[in-house]
């Protein structure tokens, strides 16, 4: 009887996995194959349509246009949510709460709202259309996670550790590049990686932005499924998909990401 | 004028007032301990010295300069916290250099420095391990040495020892104590537990409810308390509240021996070891015992005598003595009595 | 409390930069916004500054209303199946071993990365006639005249189910990871049939973590633009797809700005609920 659920589990579970995975695996068919209709399953395997992605001169823009903005962006986002976690667990004020509440909010904003606000805004500051413009937006809008993350590593991190420094004769400004920012800084690098994702993933708000102008992977893969495409696209898809899955694995290594999304294998708990 | 001088301290938290009337005289390379229960303000004292916390009133002086408005940094001061804090993220030996690193010291000098400490300490070998492949006792050795490295003009101890087992603890505080006095640098340590101020002060403070109840050696704590309250902090002791007539000093309407220039109602403080069991009633009193226990050498028995308990206590012979709930004389020997001020 | 005082404490200075960059791109941005809203709209430039309630009169419009209905239902029936779904695999995934762990942990974590886009783009040819579903069942001919499966209420859904399985299974992940089996188990060893221990032990213990996950892909799935515009035809458009089109495609920002508004204020009494929620499930822990 136990058998039979531990088997029905699995093939629950399979089953889940199958779904997410399989539309995958078929994109990665379409992509391989070297006649120029979508089809599945390939008739042979080609990579042609890769080696078109990376030398297509819009390709190599729109790679390059997502990656740089993305970045910044991640620059941007980690350095004020560094800033706002220190302040807050430095002195609990009225003040850091409330920068962490706001760093809080983007998040829970749906994106068509904070797309169509900062269009607006960008549009009467007079940098509409501008790639700088969906750089900042993107830097400050997902500060949350980044927010989140360090702040679980510094409600780790023993306060005397900053009196014993302090008093061994460092000031602040020493004892927060020699002792807390290198203990902070796995949390810091996993931060940086989660923006630059997201932000390299982003549609809406970049497409509100400056999505005329500038045209990002996502912008671009979606504006050709609109008006039509070639499996070249299915190569992009999936080479997408492994850079997002490639950073995070990158990522695992790092960081226990299981401990960090709060789980805790059976064995632990014995 | 050297030395560590308070003056009038006072500290509040808010409205609630911490620490009152702290007036202290630290000679230099002497160890004094801070004494008293928690919450009495020993630590936020400590705390003060060291410049976390600011004052509400009053002058710390140390080696003829104030510290008023000086921050930690600038203080020269070496302090060992309650939980270590020692960088995780350093290793054994640059954990010992931090303080010199920060004070640009050159490589080479820093390196020499830090195993001159390493040797003082006894962790030769460890130089380069991490702060989390460590002991207990390693670890606290650590933090002295990181402390003591700057070569400070005070050094500061956080109950450091009391998350150890009292074998280590009982190592340590001997350890600490020797290295103390061969660099002879001025010392404040922190402590809840009097055996371990006993074992290591040239001076104790015995701190109540924000204030100084009484500083002194261990001896003049523990023979001459000042107050109720450090007589039976310090150690066991009876108090008792005697009559005096004719010469003879009454304790529970009971004659107990011969008084000495007392007034004729007064307070008394004897220590367990100056009650003598005895068989004969006319010596002193009588009682039943309540409750036995052998510490070490020491056999301490406790007797109630009507409504209130007395406590004696003798080294452990070959002689039997009475069990719980058995009848029992105690006789006093009230040349070791000690008068509590009023 | 560690502060380094005897002098001056200048410390508060850091949470002026945060403070600063979120007010200027982030709450300027929706201030402005909400002033756009009421707005005059203008062919001509972008909007013409004035004060009219023009716009939010526009929403009690039957349109209106049934694209919010709509909204409703998408949402809440992609809640639900994401929710249940999450949770049994999140149950399931916790007893494993941690290899097999991390592996789901970084599956969930890349579909929660992974582009809007890229995600409706791999079902769309999951759906595709020539590449397919449609393809398979026509090979195995069990479908004589295959088309393609999309536009569609069905391949949206699917999207939404895709897009919102790894929110909802990071969000329970921690709960249900760190649950006390031994509560479970006892019920076990008293002889309690599996599908009551589940009705009556398990499921009762995450009941508010459950709803707060609902209603976190509730909001979500209000605000999904790219699947219903890929995977799904004009019929199936939410509001946040009108009100691209009625800011950007119809060139009217003040009234898409108002329906945003509207929107806007929808999302935050569900916030305010799941932050009561959050409150309650504290209280519960304690």
């Amino acid at each position: 009887m136990i058998m039979i659920r531990a088997l029905l589990r699995s093939i629950f579970l399979w089953a889940i996995a199958a779904f997410l995975l399989i539309p995958f695996a078929i994109v990665a068919g379409v992509s391989l194959n070297p006649a120029r209709q979508i089809a599945f399953p390939p008739k042979s395997v080609s990579g042609a349509w890769f080696v078109e992605m990376v030398t297509d001169r819009g390709w190599q823009v729109a790679i390059w246009n997502s990656f740089s903005i993305a970045f910044i962006a991640a620059m941007l986002a980690t350095s004020v949510a560094l800033l706002a976690a220190y302040a807050l667990w430095r002195r609990d004020t009225w003040l850091s709460r409330s920068v962490f509440a706001l760093g809080l909010a983007p998040y829970m904003v749906p994106p068509i709202i904070l797309a169509l606000g900062a269009s607006v805004f960008w549009a009467e500051v007079g940098l509409y259309g501008s790639r700088w413009a969906t750089t900042i937006s993107h830097g400050v809008l997902f500060v949350t996670l980044p927010l989140v993350i360090i702040s679980r590593g510094f409600s780790v991190l023993n306060r005397e550790i900053v009196d014993a420094s302090n008093i061994s004769g460092a000031s602040p400004t020493q004892t927060f590049t020699r002792v807390i920012l290198p203990i902070i800084a796995p949390y810091v690098v996993t931060s940086f990686a989660i923006v630059a994702i997201i932000s390299v993933n982003e549609y809406l708000i970049s497409s509100f932005i400056s999505g005329f102008t500038v045209e990002t992977l996502p912008i671009k893969i979606f504006n050709n499924v609109r008006y039509g495409y070639t499996p070249v696209l299915a190569a992009a898809a999936i080479g997408f998909a492994a850079v997002t899955v490639g950073v995070l694995v990158l990522v695992s290594f790092f960081t226990d990401l299981v401990e960090l999304f709060g789980g805790s294998a059976p064995e632990d708990l014995r | 004028m050297r030395g560590l001088i308070l003056k009038d301290v006072a500290k509040s938290f808010g409205t609630v007032p911490v620490l009152q009337n702290i007036n202290l005289s630290i000679q230099t390379g002497a160890f004094v301990c801070l004494l008293g229960a928690s919450g009495c303000g020993k630590t936020t004292l400590l705390r003060t010295i060291a410049g976390f916390e600011d004052l509400a009133a009053g002058d710390i002086r140390l080696d003829g300069q104030s510290l008023n408005g000086v921050p930690p940094y600038q203080r020269n001061i070496g302090m060992v916290f309650q939980s270590l804090a020692l960088f995780p993220h350093l290793n054994v030996i640059d954990n010992i250099a931090y303080g010199l690193s920060i004070r640009g010291m050159g490589r080479a000098q820093r390196s020499a420095r830090a195993q001159e400490l390493i040797a003082l300490v006894d962790l030769t070998g460890m130089e380069r391990r991490r702060v989390s492949a460590l002991s207990g006792g390693q670890k606290q050795r650590v933090a002295i040495a990181r402390a003591l490295a700057i070569e400070p003009s005070l050094f500061l101890m956080d109950e450091p020892f009391s998350a150890l087992d009292a074998g280590l603890r009982e190592r340590l505080q001997k350890q600490i104590k020797q290295l103390q006095r061969r660099l002879g640098v001025t010392t404040v340590f922190v402590t809840h537990d009097q055996q371990e101020a006993m074992t290591l002060a040239d001076q104790i403070v015995v701190m109540r409810g924000g204030t100084i109840e009484q500083v002194g050696s261990p001896s003049d704590i523990y023979h001459r308390p000042q107050s109720r309250y450090v007589a039976e902090f310090v150690g066991q002791n009876n108090i008792l509240d005697i009559t005096v007539k004719d010469g003879t000093a009454y304790w529970q309407q009971q004659p107990i021996g011969p008084a000495k220039a007392w007034p004729a109602q007064t307070t008394l403080a004897l220590r367990p070891e100056h009650l003598r069991q005895t068989t004969n009633p006319s010596d002193g009193v009588s009682g039943r015992v309540s409750f036995v226990r052998q510490l070490g050498s020491v056999i301490e028995t406790q007797v109630e005598v009507g409504a209130l308990t007395l406590i004696q206590t003798q080294l452990a012979n070959t002689a039997p003595l009475p069990d719980v709930g058995e009848p029992v004389g105690l006789a006093f020997d009230l040349t070791h009595a000690w008068e509590l001020p009023a | 409390m560690s502060a380094v005082t005897a002098t001056k404490d200048r410390g508060w200075i850091i949470a002026l930069i945060p403070l600063g960059t979120l007010v200027l791109f982030f709450v300027a941005p929706m201030a402005y916004m909400a002033a756009v809203s009421v707005f005059k709209n203008d062919p001509a430039a972008f909007f013409k500054p004035a004060f009219v309630l023009d716009n939010y009169a526009k929403f009690f419009a039957p349109f209106y209303y049934s694209i919010s209905l709509r909204s409703f239902v998408q949402a809440g029936l992609g809640a639900g199946i994401v929710t249940l779904l999450g949770f049994f695999t999140v149950l399931f995934v916790s007893d494993q071993s941690r290899w097999l762990q991390r592996f789901w942990v970084i599956l969930l974590l890349s579909l929660l990365c992974l582009s809007e886009v890229v995600i409706a783009f791999a079902l769309l040819i999951l759906f595709s006639q020539s590449s397919g579903i449609p393809k398979l069942l026509a090979w195995l001919t069990l479908w004589d005249n295959p088309r393609s499966l999309y536009p569609s209420f069905g391949a949206m859904m699917a999207g939404y189910v895709m897009l919102g399985f790894s929110i909802a299974t990071l969000m329970l992940f921690p709960q249900v990871s760190r649950r006390d089996r031994a509560i479970e188990e006892a019920a076990q060893g008293l002889g309690t049939a599996p599908a009551l221990l589940f009705l009556r032990v398990t499921l009762p213990m995450f009941r508010t973590a459950l709803l707060a996950a609902f209603i976190t892909l509730f909001v979500y799935f209000l605000g999904v633009f790219v699947m219903p515009t890929m995977l799904g035809g004009p019929q199936n458009w939410n509001m946040t797809v009108i009100i691209q089109d009625r800011a950007v495609e119809r060139f009217n920002m003040p009234l898409g700005a108002a329906l945003a508004m509207i929107m806007l204020a929808l999302t935050a009494v569900l916030a305010a609920l799941l932050l009561w929620l959050n409150r309650q499930q504290r209280a519960e822990d304690a």
